[in-house]
């Protein structure tokens, strides 16, 4: 029954674009589709009586979520040749349509992860090394982290990425800026250590949400995290910022057009700002320019370009922009019948430097002694930007 | 081309069968090395389904195992692999944990179909729920009660009711979980499940507590009296529960709110004795009792919070700090409670959430702009700071710039319409018809709703787009719009003139169909505005009649009813009249036909009737000389009023109510349900009940002992982690004292309740119950068979636990914790380690009580502290109906 409806839902791939089907689709009178599109792979969700559409997005998430981390990269090899962890996890992650085991360090108890060495054992004892012990999941009155860990070197890396969203006019000028960013943990303490981390400027803090670890009473109160942390890496915290003031965005873009005998020229020019001695890395900047366009060439003194002549897309990728460079300039031309607005974006990555200006005071350890103890944060903040550019 | 197709198909086809048969050969020469990749053996498991049954009879493990993971790989691709179903149960029984599991597997898929041959496994699961290993009893419980056989179903329950008593709290939420999968194969049961759920609903962990609420949602959604009691418990450990359970509690106390307390918004402000009380401490405590109320002045804030039942406070005050949650249906399920249950004025805390959720992704984004339109409907004022954040990208699919526009068109406002009116330019100039279409109409929409600040701004652009010489559909969607707002009257008298002369130049060009309908229309309906110029346009109409479309005739065959009275007295206008009104009378659609002769017989006393013409009239019923004469004051208001509808919309023109589009008929769905996404109930939907009438009878819901367990499970997430191991282990001598600490809350609860409950008046009298006395009892008493089970069972819990360093660690932070109480009355002298842990408890009690203060500061109706006896607050807590808990 359900793999009936299910094709259904392979004949609408096939009859439109997966990005015009909406993420929950009726069908069939009885039947109705959740999915999601990860990794050009889709996560479908047949559901026949009420429930939450955030709960089985939810839940598709953390399932796509649990086969990359246990398995690196999700794709149709990787779903083929682990379909049996795959099963054994989506039975243990779900039960009688009930989200039941949804932690991964949990998870990782119960279903082992595969890797070399017991593959080679599975092919030479034909058993996976699954032991009674595996299946005292449960354990540890802290869902997230089984007890009895032990790691010789105990330490804990912090990384802060921010994420800047920019909207400027054609003339450099930001209309909006929105920094959300998040604080990502890789924990590699024993023991159950209880950990404070405090900001030197919280208050910068406008929105946040928290790893189920962190209390989240004490940090309305205190502004500070306090939490267990899971083994492994984990994200701690996501947050959204007020824009600082009169703040200049590390990439400025001037975009400019003209038409000429019916041929459009499409003149971009990028400046890099302050990025304080950083030079951006990963620069990438990607013009969509319409249904319509057609016989699309680009030309640019630096960087590398590739155009889609499938999507109309042209991407502009540079490596590494020094600081305060200057007029960095991209000409495109094409023919389009119709006058219409392009789509500029741009993302790129710079070390050491947090655009929201969030700083951590000090990570203090309570609740376990270690003989060696290594705190690294933060490594780096980095910065992914993403500018819309408005022509 | 076709026969290209063919033959290119063949080809594949054939190729595909090149293919496997050479993958088949490979796999099968790689066998004889003993070595096969697992994406083969996933691709080609049902090529070798012949030897499954060998090798399931097989002694071998690793042969068993090989056609077991045959099996589930036939299985994932959607095969059918039911008649293995005797060789497979046969290995039920199996040492190999793996190939049992494996087993499972397939007997939760098949044993519905199988029921008899399933019956064979039964007694392997019963064996294993008395298994030492806790694992493998909840493996057992699982299947036992996933494998929908109905015969077994009192056997299942005999399993549930087994597995509720169970000391491993997992076992506890695995028989949790097998409650609804019971209920559904057996609904007769309801009975039984019930008053396990109730045993359940006893539990202190937070690893269970969630997935009985499930189960309580599915079994007996409506029996609130089970919750009473259990209501302060669960507000509390809300916040450390997993977050599917946190979900399941959310939802049912949402629910539960709107049955036993009063809609907070209707409650009428009383300035009461309690109100004057802590006016100010409200603004003192912080975090959760003020900042709710900041967007309403402090005095009004505190009349109508007040009367709200302390209760219903504390239930909002538990659901806010799941906003921050990373989970978003942890998050969408406290929009959706807060947005039907709290005070509107508790709402602003939901947008920021809201847009978090956002970023989750292309389709939660979906989701949640289904939400934020129907939550901003209701209250635009909301979104209006967040406007940015429902600007189109241009990677944004349809479905999710439709949204997008709808939110703008609501939340647009004085405050944000210059950032708006800058951003839709970029989607009017949109390849997207669509999108370009909406954009026109939010432009035409900012001038409705603020005349003052866009007028001028507005027209003047719409103005613009109607002399776009590229795009047609985009003149014609301005023309439309200008046409709704003259209608609506947005235009200035001293403007309209202008306007119209402008949009009748157009003519000239080249335009769409609705361009000139609209555009026609206008003309007649203000036709005493440009009297210069109407003939002019009748004119031209006549002149492409015939070439017109439908909904054009229609326009012109209006216009020239109107023009007929407007200024039917010119000669050469009446001349033009009938000319139009003759060629419609002979159009090939019946609706013009029919309209033209209504309108041309409305129409006619108007017209100055020709002599020098009179083919045109030849049809017509002789008029006589009537028509000479000028119509009577009556006939013309009459005619007037028929033709002219100048603030209604048109029957002829498409009748857009602009306004409209900022009002959504409020969706009558719950927020966070899949009805509300696809417009109509979707089975098993059920509406929230509406606010009671009257407050329904006080009712004990265990807040004295919350305060008690808020210790407890503020503690939970630094200091529970004792880790019990199934009682394989030797028993530690270590937890006398902690052993009543765990079911306390109830029991002290239970102490209580011999007392009567006392009305409100009597309760701001009472004093506050002797401490000491309390203590005594509390750890003292037992009664209650229940209870005394339930403390043996918490004592075995806790002697079978591991003696480890923590666990010293631990009891000695519980030791602590215990005689906190006793501190703060300064009777605790004890020496507290300087320890880290130690300081990590201090700060823990400390958190405690100040939530505790802010309670008592936020919530004056609320009892105060039974074991802080400095506390001056003047009000017993409600008695507790002792029927209730002894029930």
């Amino acid at each position: 029954m359900g793999l009936a409806v299910a094709s259904q839902f392979i004949k609408l791939l096939t009859e439109q674009p997966i990005n015009t089907i909406r993420p929950i689709v009726e069908l069939s009178h009885r039947y109705i589709g959740v999915y999601i599109h990860r990794s050009d792979i889709v996560f479908l969700c047949l559901v026949a009586s009420e429930v939450s559409p955030f709960l089985v997005l939810e839940f598709l998430e953390k399932f796509y979520q649990v086969i990359l981390e246990y398995f690196g990269k999700v794709n149709e090899l990787v779903l083929k040749e682990n379909y049996l962890t795959v099963t054994k996890l989506l039975e243990e992650m779900l039960d009688y349509g009930y989200p039941l085991t949804t932690n991964t360090s949990m998870l990782k108890e119960i279903v082992p992860v595969p890797n070399l060495v017991s593959r080679v054992m599975q092919t030479v004892t034909g058993s996976a090394g699954l032991q009674d012990s595996n299946l005292n999941v449960g354990t540890s009155m802290i869902p997230w982290r089984r007890a009895g860990i032990q790691h010789t070197h105990n330490e804990i890396y912090l990384d802060i990425v921010e994420e800047v969203d920019f909207t400027c006019e054609a003339t450099g000028q930001v209309t909006s800026m929105d920094i959300t960013g998040k604080i990502l943990c890789n924990c590699l303490l024993s023991g159950l250590p209880d950990l404070t981390l405090s900001f030197v400027n919280p208050d910068i803090l406008d929105d946040y949400s928290f790893h189920p670890c962190v209390r989240i009473r004490k940090f309305e109160q205190d502004k500070v995290l306090s939490f267990i942390p899971p083994d492994g890496q984990f994200k701690l915290a996501t947050y959204r910022t007020k824009a600082p003031q009169s703040y200049q965005p590390p990439l400025v873009m001037y975009a400019r057009t003209d038409v000429q005998d019916g041929i459009h020229h499409l003149t971009l020019e990028v400046d890099a700002g302050e990025t304080f001695g950083k030079p951006l890395r990963d620069v990438v900047l990607t013009l969509a320019l319409g249904e319509s366009t057609a016989n699309l060439i680009g030309k640019a003194d630096h960087g590398d370009i590739s155009i889609d002549t499938r999507t109309k897309v042209v991407t502009w990728k540079h490596k590494s922009v020094k600081e305060h460079t200057k007029g960095l300039t991209l000409r495109v031309s094409y023919t389009s019948n119709k006058q219409q607005s392009v789509g500029i974006t741009a993302g790129f990555t710079v070390e050491t430097f947090a655009i929201s200006g969030l700083r951590i005071h000090g990570l203090r350890l309570s609740n376990e002694r270690y003989q060696f103890y290594k705190v690294k944060w933060p490594v780096w903040f980095s910065l992914e930007d993403d500018i819309n550019l408005k022509l | 081309m076709a026969d290209y197709f063919t033959r290119a198909a063949a080809l594949a086809h054939s190729a595909a069968e090149i293919s496997k048969r050479v993958s088949e050969g490979l796999v099968e020469n790689a066998k004889d090395f003993g070595f096969e990749s697992p994406v083969q053996f996933f691709d080609t498991a049902e090529l070798k389904l012949s030897d499954v049954k060998e090798k399931l009879d097989s002694r071998l493990d690793r042969d068993k195992l090989d056609g077991m993971k045959r099996l589930i790989a036939v299985i994932c691709k959607g095969h059918d692999a039911s008649s293995f179903f005797p060789d497979v149960v046969k290995n039920v029984a199996s040492s190999n944990l793996e190939i049992r599991q494996l087993v499972y597997m397939y007997l939760l898929r098949y044993a519905e179909q199988e029921q008899d041959l399933a019956l064979l496994s039964i007694n392997t699961f019963q064996k294993d729920l008395s298994d030492p290993n806790q694992g493998i009893r909840a493996m057992a419980l699982r299947v036992l009660s996933g494998i929908r056989v109905p015969i077994i179903s009192s056997i299942v329950l005999m399993a549930i009711q087994k597995g509720v008593a169970d000391k491993s709290p997992y076992v506890r939420k695995i028989a949790a979980y097998a409650i609804p999968k019971l209920y559904s194969l057996d609904p007769s049961l309801a009975p039984s499940l019930v008053s396990v759920i109730k045993i359940l609903l006893q539990d202190n962990t937070p690893m269970a507590i969630g997935s009985v609420i499930q189960a309580f949602n599915e079994v007996c959604p409506d029996q609130f009296d089970l919750i009473h009691p259990h209501f302060a418990k669960l507000c509390h450990m809300l916040i450390d529960t997993d977050e599917w359970g946190q979900v399941a509690i959310v939802n049912l106390l949402m629910r539960y709110a709107r049955t036993q307390f009063l809609n907070p918004n209707t409650i009428t402000p009383s300035v009461t004795t309690e109100t004057l009380a802590n006016p100010e401490t409200d603004n003192r405590s912080g975090t959760l009792s003020a900042s709710g109320y900041s967007s309403v002045p402090e005095g009004n804030a505190i009349t109508t919070s007040t009367t709200i039942d302390p209760d219903h406070l504390l239930l909002q005050k538990s659901f806010t700090p799941l906003l921050q949650s990373d989970n978003s249906a942890v998050v969408m399920a406290v929009v959706a409670a807060l947005y039907h249950i709290a005070p509107h004025t508790e709402l602003r805390r939901v947008v920021k959430p809201l847009i978090r959720l956002l970023r989750h992704g292309p389709e939660l984004e979906y989701v949640v702009l289904t939400h934020i339109a129907i939550i901003g409907a209701k209250r635009p004022d909301l979104f209006e700071d967040s406007i940015q954040h429902f600007y189109i990208r241009p990677t944004d699919p349809p479905y999710i710039w439709e949204l997008k526009m709808q939110i703008l068109n609501t939340v647009v406002s004085s405050s944000n319409y210059r950032s708006l009116l800058r951003e839709i330019q970029q989607y009017i100039r949109s390849d997207q018809p669509r999108l370009a279409q909406l954009a026109t109409q939010t432009l035409a929409l900012c001038v409705l709703k603020l005349p003052q600040q866009c007028t001028s701004i507005g027209l003047r652009g719409l103005v613009t787009l109607s002399r776009h010489p590229e795009n047609p559909d985009l003149v014609a969607q301005a023309t439309v719009m200008l046409r709704v707002l003259v209608q609506r009257g947005a235009v200035a008298t001293a403007h309209l003139e202008k306007l119209l002369i402008n949009l009748l130049s157009l003519l000239t060009g080249n335009t769409a169909p609705l361009t000139r309908a609209n555009i026609y229309w206008l003309i007649g309906e203000y036709g005493d505005k440009i009297p210069d110029y109407t003939q002019d346009a009748l004119r031209m109409a006549a002149r492409t009649f015939g070439t017109e479309t439908t909904e054009v005739k229609l326009a012109v065959v209006a216009m020239a009813a109107k023009l007929a009275v407007l200024s039917g007295r010119l000669p050469m206008m009446a001349i033009l009249i009938q000319y139009v009104f003759t060629l419609a009378r002979y159009d090939l659609n019946y609706d013009v036909r029919d309209r033209a002769r209504f309108l041309q017989q409305v129409s006619l006393p108007f017209l100055q009737q020709p002599r020098d013409s009179p083919a045109l009239l030849t049809d017509l019923p002789d008029q006589g000389t009537d028509t000479l004469q000028s119509p009577s004051e009556e006939t013309v208001a009459w005619t007037r009023s028929l033709l002219f509808n100048q603030s209604q919309t048109s029957p002829t023109m498409p009748s857009y109510d602009l306004l409209q589009l900022t009002q959504l008929p409020a969706s009558e769905f719950t927020l966070g349900s899949l009805s509300l996404v696809l417009d109509r109930p979707i089975e098993g939907y059920e509406s929230l009940a509406n606010w009671p009438e009257v407050q329904p009878p006080a009712v004990h819901r265990g807040t004295e002992a919350f305060i008690h367990e808020s210790r407890r499970f503020s503690h939970f997430k630094s200091s529970d982690f004792e880790s019990w191991d199934d009682g394989n282990n030797a028993p530690t001598e270590e937890s006398s004292a902690n052993t009543p600490r765990t079911f306390s809350p109830s029991r002290r609860s239970r102490h209580r309740h011999h007392k009567p409950p006392a009305s409100r008046s009597q309760r701001t009298q009472e004093k506050v119950h002797d401490d000491n006395d309390d203590l005594e009892a509390f750890y003292n008493q037992s009664d209650g068979e229940d209870y005394v089970a339930s403390v043996q069972l918490a004592a075995r819990q806790l002697h079978s636990s591991k003696n480890t360093t923590i666990w010293e660690e631990q009891s000695k932070s519980r030791t602590f914790k215990d005689s906190s109480a006793l501190r703060e009355k300064g009777e605790y002298h004890g020496q507290v380690s300087e320890s880290e842990w130690s300081s990590s408890c201090t700060e823990d009690s400390v958190e405690y009580t100040t939530s505790e203060g802010s309670r008592e500061e936020g919530y004056s109706d609320e009892s105060s502290d039974p074991y802080d006896s400095e506390s001056d607050t003047s009000e017993e807590s409600p008695r507790p109906s002792s029927r209730r808990l002894l029930s």
